[in-house]
């Protein structure tokens, strides 16, 4: 279980996160989204004892993270980074995370390798970028710790090398109930990979929720009326977002699948649609909720 | 999905620690294998060519060339460690790396010392499997070659060379083990220092000026400040005080002080002994330790790429380099000029300031806080200029002036050679004040102490009073037009005072009252018996004399010279020195039995001889002695008994050539020779101490020119000229103005009780001032103009 409590994290007077609460369980696939600045990657270099929290608490299974070996035992981290492996071969980096994780596992790095099939003698400075992902990848997952960190770990790779990468993880999740979070931009990525997610901005959470039962809460509906209404004029759901268009009316509402179909159908509409939101549209409209004027946002940074 | 617990360890070999540490290691492994041959070339190479110059397997001697690239070597060996340590740390300065090891499973203590350790092993061990080679070249060397000479090139200007017989485990092999075990110290210190910067700051850049900076300034901000107040000639043991400090703050200033002070017989004297440097040392290398660590513990990830984390190593290297710049600045006259302030001054203040503003910039990254740095710089160039003002006016607290009493001393290390010039005190040692070896004299007598207090507080009073009224340029000139002249004899005090303390000094300048006292510890018991041993211990073992002799002999063979080897005494007295113009002596060849008889002889007599028979040695049987290469010219007589017994008894008087009718008589026009009397005036001699020199005027005093002395020309015979020649003495000490005869250049005085005769043979003899320049009055010939 990793528990993030009113954690504060300032850099000189910059303050990246800003009182962070968060939970997440084990064996959770979770994704950490948010645009440039937002303190994903702040909250994951906490979560992997790289940085320490100048307030609030960080624990992963109980235990506070910084400057604890133990712990940190536990946790693999990745970052977006490639270049610091660039004098190591695979055989390298196998032997050296081999002699930190007491749990590291020879047959699942093999395993692995056969996959992908990179060469174990060569330096990796030769490697693809996407190469070089890929060998970490393996390598932090032959570690078989029980947390796996990966900040924006997908970026810079091709269609074909994401898949792959996703794939190994996704096993491993399935395989061992590995606790994985993901930070990134793309929220494609965290929608096929994650169950649940959080949206950060400004060093804040601005919401932490599950990801089916998100899209299940928030429709999106097209509907032609025979006169024209306002979004008062539907009390029994939470309407999000209300916009006319000519005769069609276009309605964001949160609320069960039953309620909101029930709400429109009282109003007989002509033209009846209920379209499910992309995560995009979630986030935006939840956004939108929250007070926060997307057009403030770079919003082409989210997916 | 659950997590599943985390199975027991499986595939960790090591600790994680030291997983790490072996990792380090293996990737440093370029960097030990080039130390290692580094090493390897350094100390073996000087073995071997000492080797080979034993064997004369090569010519010219190769030592100095090896000694260069060991020299070189063994730079470079130790500056990689600077390399290692940023190799282990590049987490501190390097953001892509930063994540990469911060993120594995070890603690913070864990690490640092892991880096630490594994960095140290990487830069230590290399050397200490280098030196495998050496301790067998020492072997080869202890079981082949012991007892053999070698030569070493002791000055590189004028090529002169030093011959030692080697026994390596005697001789070279304590110094070796100075140079290792000193060599491991020294690199200890700049790797932690090197690490202690690296936690302070947190970029490459920053990290490497740093380091570079830093080791430069703490030595020479220090030694050139040292340098500049130990030749304002403050009379200072400064040796005592600064080295250690030069030694133990910075790892530059620790090499230095540890080849200085590596070995007694390659180098004059110590400059700190190496027990004393090791402490000090390595009580830095814990201060630093604890400091880089405790730094460490506080460093943070996202530190790095922030130019300087801790303030305080910039401000160290700031304020270090400010000194430096202060310094040198006063070297060059641009600070003070004859004691006072001088308008260059300002443009020091201009151009230092104008710089620490531009690095204040540059660390800073920008313009903020540079009211902090102008203030920084403000209380540095005060502080620092006030404290060498304060020095120089009051010429380091007036501390050189300071005499203890003698009730407070317990004993007194005394360099001083004599009256007569006798004894050899090597370099001052003032550490051990061991007058053991007779190097210097040990004073337990306290009437003896009493007598160097009061000559010290005479010459330190003389000074003072001298450095007021002439100035720190002027003074010696001020000496001599007021009370000069004054004699040149330098004596070292080391006072040990009953609290332990010591206070010492140097004086050079010497009052006939301060001379009165010194010459009352020439007479005492306490003095006559560490000067006989004194004497003794010149003596060097015969064979080792003649094996010496042998091995220059065959080096003067190569140059064309031939020569016989033996050890040589050579005799001769006031008359019989005459011919070849003073040079010539009875030499006669020394078997090992009459050496050391002899030895024996000259050290019981010098003993023995009463405080008369000293200063006022008899009229008959004077004679003068020298040994190959012990000594020259020790004047001996009637007193000297013992000596004058085994002298005798084989046969050195011989056909001793100094008949006294055949060298006064006129008519021999077998040499040509000039007589003079001269007459002395109290001004003009200086002090009660009269002794022959060759060529030049007995006279030792400072600024006197010959218009104080009188001089005239004999020409003709007379019974008083003979007599003069027959009481003239080597030397003599007296209260009562003397005349002195001089002959073909050599000067010897004559007792008191014959001034009278003296004096007729002196009204009777030409003037030269009454002949044209260019003009020499030969005795039996008369002027003759060139």
């Amino acid at each position: 279980m990793i528990k993030l409590k009113g954690a504060v994290k300032k850099f000189d007077s910059f303050d990246a996160l800003d009182g962070v609460d968060l939970e997440i369980g084990s064996g959770a696939a979770f994704g950490l989204l948010g645009s440039n600045g937002a303190g994903k990657s702040t909250v994951i270099r906490l979560l992997s004892g790289i940085y320490e929290a100048d307030g609030g608490t960080v624990e992963i299974d109980g235990e506070s993270v910084f400057d604890n070996a133990d712990v940190k035992r536990r946790v693999f981290f990745i970052n977006d980074e490639t270049v610091q492996y660039n004098g190591m071969s695979l055989a390298d980096l196998r032997r050296y995370f081999s002699g930190f994780y007491p749990n590291f596992s020879n047959e699942l790095f093999d395993k692995l390798n056969e996959t992908i099939k990179l060469p174990e003698k060569k330096t990796m400075d030769k490697f693809s970028k996407g190469m070089k992902r890929q060998a970490i990848v393996i390598t932090g997952l032959a570690c078989r710790t029980d947390y796996l960190f990966l900040d924006e770990a997908f970026d810079g790779l091709d269609p074909t090398m994401r898949n792959i990468v996703k794939r190994m993880l996704v096993d491993e999740m399935l395989d061992r109930g590995l606790t994985t979070v993901i930070s990134s931009h793309n929220l494609k990525e965290i929608n096929e990979i994650c169950d649940s997610a959080a949206l950060m901005h400004k060093g804040k959470v601005l919401f932490c929720r599950d990801l089916d039962s998100l899209k299940g809460e928030v429709h999106k509906i097209q509907a032609a009326f025979d006169k024209k209404y306002t979004k008062e004029d539907f009390p029994e759901i939470e309407v999000l977002h209300f916009e006319q268009n000519g005769s069609l009316t276009y309605m964001i509402a949160k609320g069960s699948t039953e309620a909101v179909e029930e709400a429109v159908r009282k109003k007989s509409p002509l033209v009846f649609d209920m379209i499910p939101l992309t995560l995009e549209e979630i986030f935006i409209y939840e956004m939108e909720e929250n007070g926060y004027d997307c057009k403030g946002i770079d919003c082409t940074n989210i997916g | 999905m659950t997590a599943k617990a985390s199975t027991a360890p499986t595939s960790a070999k090591y600790e994680p620690s030291v997983h790490n540490g072996l990792w380090n290691v293996r990737n440093c492994m370029k960097f030990s294998v080039i130390i290692f041959i580094l090493h390897l070339i350094a100390a073996p190479t000087i073995l071997i060519s000492a080797l080979y110059n034993i064997t004369n397997l090569i010519d010219p001697n190769p030592s100095e060339s090896s000694f260069y690239i060991a020299a070189g070597a063994t730079l470079w060996a130790g500056a990689l460690g600077i390399l290692i340590a940023f190799f282990n740390f590049v987490y501190l300065y390097s953001k892509n790396k930063a994540d990469m090891y911060l993120s594995t499973p070890l603690s913070m203590k864990q690490r640092f010392f892991s880096d630490y350790l594994s960095g140290l092993a990487s830069y230590i061990i290399p050397f200490i499997a280098a030196q495998i080679p050496t301790l067998i070249l020492f072997a080869v060397g202890h079981f082949c070659f012991d007892g053999k000479e070698f030569k070493y090139l002791a000055d590189i200007i004028d090529d002169s060379y030093t011959y030692y017989t080697c026994d390596f485990f005697e001789n070279a092999f304590p110094i070796y083990c100075r140079y290792a075990v000193g060599g491991i110290l020294a690199m200890i210190m700049l790797y932690t220092l090197t690490v202690l910067i690296l936690t302070c700051c947190g970029t490459l850049f920053d990290s490497i000026v740093h380091t570079v900076l830093i080791n430069f300034f703490s030595l020479f901000a220090f030694a050139l400040t040292f340098d500049t107040i130990y030749k304002s000639n403050f009379m200072l043991d400064l040796n005592r005080f600064f080295y250690p400090i030069i030694a133990w703050t910075s790892p530059a200033g620790a090499v230095a002080m540890l080849i200085m002070g590596i070995g007694d017989n390659l180098y004059s004297y110590n400059a700190i002994p190496f027990w004393e440097w090791s402490i000090g040392v390595i009580a830095n290398i814990a201060v630093t330790f604890a400091l880089a660590y405790h730094f460490y513990k506080k460093r943070r990830a996202e530190q790095i790429t922030k130019p300087i984390v801790f303030r305080w190593i910039y401000s160290l290297m700031m304020i270090l380099g400010l000194c430096f710049a202060i310094i040198v600045s006063v070297n060059l006259d641009l600070i003070f000029v004859e004691g006072k302030f001088d308008k260059k001054f300002f443009t020091v203040v201009f151009v230092t300031f104008l710089i620490y503003m531009l690095c204040e910039i540059i660390s800073n990254r920008g313009l903020k806080n540079l009211w902090k740095g102008a203030v920084r710089y403000v209380i540095t160039f005060a502080a620092y200029t006030a404290c060498l003002a304060l020095v120089f006016s009051t010429r380091f607290f007036g501390v050189e002036f300071y005499v203890p009493s003698a009730d407070e001393v317990e004993k007194i290390y005394l360099g001083y050679s004599g009256v007569y010039y006798d004894n050899i005190y090597n370099t001052f040692d003032y550490y051990s004040g061991d007058g053991s070896d007779g190097t210097v004299f040990v004073i337990e007598d306290r009437d003896n102490i009493e007598n160097v207090i009061a000559a010290q507080r005479i010459s330190a009073s003389v000074r003072k009073t001298a450095l007021k009224n002439g100035g720190t340029d002027g003074w010696l000139e001020w000496l001599d037009e007021n009370g000069g002249p004054y004699n040149l004899l330098d004596y070292s005090v080391c006072c040990v005072l009953k609290n332990g303390r010591r206070v010492t000094r140097t004086y050079s300048i010497v009052t006939a009252e301060a001379e009165k006292y010194l010459m009352t510890i020439d007479a005492s018991e306490e003095y006559k018996k560490q000067a006989a041993q004194n004497l003794k211990n010149r003596f060097e073992p015969y064979d080792e004399l003649y094996e010496w002799l042998r091995t220059t002999q065959e080096q003067n063979k190569k140059n064309g010279a031939v020569e016989d080897i033996s050890v040589d005494l050579y005799l001769y007295t006031p008359i019989s020195s005459w011919k070849d113009d003073g040079m010539y002596a009875k030499k006669i060849k020394m078997n090992e039995s009459f050496y050391n008889e002899l030895r024996d002889a000259l050290a019981a007599d010098r003993e023995a001889l009463t405080e008369d028979e000293y200063f006022r040695p008899c009229s008959d049987r004077k004679y003068s002695i020298g040994i190959t290469h012990i000594l020259w010219g020790l004047p001996i007589d009637g007193s000297w008994t013992e000596t004058m017994k085994v002298l005798a008894a084989h046969n050195c008087f011989d056909a001793l050539d100094d008949d006294l009718d055949e060298l006064l008589d006129e008519s021999n026009r077998e040499y040509t020779r000039t007589i003079a009397v001269e007459r002395n005036s109290e001004s003009s001699q200086s002090s009660l101490l009269y002794r022959a020199k060759e060529g030049v005027s007995n006279k030792e005093y400072y600024g006197g020119l010959a218009s104080d002395l009188n001089i005239r020309y004999v020409v003709h015979y007379s019974e008083d000229l003979r007599k003069l020649v027959e009481v003239m003495q080597f030397r003599y000490i007296t209260d009562e103005v003397m005349y002195s005869i001089r002959i073909n250049g050599n000067s010897y005085p004559i007792p008191p009780e014959y001034s009278d005769i003296a004096e007729r043979v002196f009204n009777s003899a030409e003037n030269l001032n009454d002949y044209p320049n260019g003009t020499t009055i030969y005795y039996g010939i008369g002027a003759v103009t060139n």
